[in-house]
């Protein structure tokens, strides 16, 4: 147990999952087996989600440590997460990521499990994971709304702005969506955050400058048909507070043909008002700056005899979502007129007044963040921050204490909010916390367990259902040769049972 | 360039894990930075008066000897030797 030609007589205090706490008589007061740690013992780590947050957690251990094997669970056939189905078809170079996660892929110590849904029945809960793993982590993300609460919300032609982006992108749960672009020539989008503005650009852009992209063939034909040519984009708050970033609003306003409609002097009283915050802050300021320079157009007759545009509209918080007129607008969504109270940035509140408006639109998209949810009914989950509860990517219980060998990281350990390069440097800082408990020796390495992993995904039936990472490859090869007729970088599969087809010939 | 700075986009100015410090005189003699990588460096942690995105400075032979410091919170950089490819 502890190592060959070490005698020691010790007692077991406590084991708590893959750890093991021994207080030794005299000299040994306390130590745990880091005698064990020592010796060459693989450490086997399971990752459930294998998208960038996952995978970077998993770069981080492999840069670090050599006798680590790491299986990675992904529900669907193909990895990536978000990286496939979020970032928008016009921005290929942020996919330039990629690379990496296919070199952790390809690492001899890693297995890839695709089409594997943890927390799917007994036999693949997360209890059993941390039976037979040394350590899990936790980087499932987010893949579900929040909702506005509001009458009228379930009604046809409100959509979920997270579910348009996956439609575009070809998640395949989302392919049935069949958005309406054709009854009205107006959408509203509700939320002024970065996958509002994807939503906006795609629906504004020329089809004709999609078609070389990865777009679904089938978006590009319903944007090829689609009537759509202003969207609003409402906010609760002011002009300081919204969630954009400064690069994807520079795109709306270089959209050829689009007026960039937003209330020019509202912007200038609210930087002048609080003038002092702006100007120490970099980012606020220069999107400040962006929206003087380029905003045009009378926010109150909008968007009137523009042929196509972009609105930005603030301080209006939606009520009710009732039926709108027949023709040209299948909904008409009811705003309450907001004022600003107490601060600057995010201390700013909206509060409402006595004013309403109503604007006809045929879609409204509900923008207003994502959510995450528990892997399964006994996993760690706090349902009113909508995360894992942890400390430092240390997955703790109830009652705040660390649940031995858990980890979390990305958005289901921090919530729904950040990019790319975030996720980066928060899976290493959930990666670095491993390795120290491996250093520490509070993650005990067995070569054993090896077979007990194998047993346990044999009878699980992973091994049968899974898509290994040489059948994720022949797939994405596919897609390549697909899409290469079309002088387009891939053309994404869409179907599950069409993907599992294609690998298993 | 032979620098091993890691960048998750691999150099295409679209994320800012290649954010690098210059000494003033180096930061002086570039030419501005575009939109496109302000844009960028709005979001890189630790930002300074002399930062600008790795992957957008071409280096030149009489920069040979500068410091290059890279933000305090970096973890990109390998300290066992591994070496990221280069781009």
């Amino acid at each position: 147990m502890l190592g060959r030609g070490l005698r020691v007589r010790a007692t077991l205090v406590a084991r708590a999952g893959q750890h093991q706490i021994w207080r030794g008589r005299g000299a040994f007061a306390c130590f745990s087996t880091s005698i064990q740690a020592a010796s060459s013992s693989e450490k086997h780590i399971a990752v459930v989600g294998g998208g960038a947050a996952g995978l970077y957690t998993a770069s981080r251990l492999l840069a670090k440590a050599q006798d680590i094997r790491i299986d990675v669970f992904e529900q669907l056939p193909t990895p990536y997460g978000l990286v496939r189905f979020g970032v928008a078809p016009d921005h290929p170079e942020v996919k330039n990521c990629t690379t990496k996660f296919a070199q952790v892929c390809d690492d001899s110590r890693v297995r890839l499990f695709g089409n594997i849904k943890i927390g799917n029945g007994p036999l693949l809960s997360l209890e059993r994971l941390l039976s037979v793993y040394d350590g899990v982590v936790l980087s499932y993300g987010a893949s579900e709304d929040r909702k506005l609460g509001i009458p009228g919300e379930d009604r046809a032609g409100v959509v979920s702005a997270r579910e348009f982006v996956a439609w575009y992108n070809g998640l395949p749960e989302a392919q049935e969506l069949n958005p309406d672009l054709e009854s009205s020539d107006r959408v509203v989008i509700v939320g002024q955050g970065n996958v509002g503005l994807d939503c906006a650009r795609i629906l504004l852009t020329d089809p004709e400058d999609l078609a070389k992209t990865d777009i679904t063939a089938r978006a590009l034909d319903r944007l090829r048909r689609s009537k759509v040519r202003h969207v609003e984009m409402v906010g609760r708050r002011g002009p300081l507070q919204v969630a954009f970033t400064t690069k994807e609003l520079r795109e709306m306003t270089k959209i050829p043909g689009v007026a960039f409609i937003c209330d020019r002097e509202l912007v200038a009283r609210e930087c002048e008002r609080w003038a002092g915050q702006v100007e120490k802050n970099r980012s606020l300021k220069r999107m400040m700056d962006l929206l003087l320079k380029h905003a045009t157009g009378d926010p109150v007759g909008g968007a009137a005899g523009k042929e196509r545009s972009f609105t930005l509209r603030f301080l209006r918080s939606p009520v009710e979502v009732e039926g709108g007129p027949e023709r040209g607008a299948a909904l008409g969504v009811r705003f309450r007129v907001n004022r600003l109270e107490e601060g600057a940035g995010e201390a700013a509140r909206a509060v409402g007044t006595d004013e309403f408006v109503t604007v006809p639109c045929g879609m409204m998209l509900r923008s207003i963040g994502y959510a995450s949810t528990a892997v399964d009914a006994t996993a760690p989950f706090d349902r009113q921050r909508g995360i894992v509860p942890n400390i430092g990517g240390r997955v703790t219980d109830g009652h705040g204490q660390v649940v031995p060998g858990l980890y979390a990281a990305g958005w289901v350990k921090r919530g729904p909010v950040g990019v790319i390069a975030t996720t980066m440097q928060d899976a290493y800082h959930t990666g670095d916390a491993i390795l120290a408990d491996i250093h520490n020796g509070y993650i005990i390495g067995n070569s054993d367990k090896t077979r007990a992993i194998n047993e346990m995904l044999a009878r699980a039936g992973v091994l049968d259902k899974c898509v290994t990472n040489a059948e994720w490859k022949r797939l994405e090869a596919f897609e390549v040769e697909a899409g290469r007729a079309a002088g387009k970088p891939r053309e994404k599969v869409t179907g599950v049972a069409q993907m599992l087809d294609i690998v298993r010939k | 360039n032979d620098v091993d700075l890691e960048g998750a986009c691999e150099g295409a100015c679209a994320c800012s894990t290649c954010h690098v410090i210059l000494d003033d005189k180096i930061f002086d003699s570039l030419p501005e930075p575009t939109d496109e990588e302000n844009d960028m460096l709005d979001l890189a942690f630790g930002l300074t008066d002399t930062s600008r995105l790795g992957c957008q400075v071409l280096l030149t032979p009489d920069m040979e000897g500068t410091l290059i410091r890279l933000p305090s919170a970096t973890r990109n950089f390998y300290v066992d030797g591994a070496k990221p490819a280069h781009h």
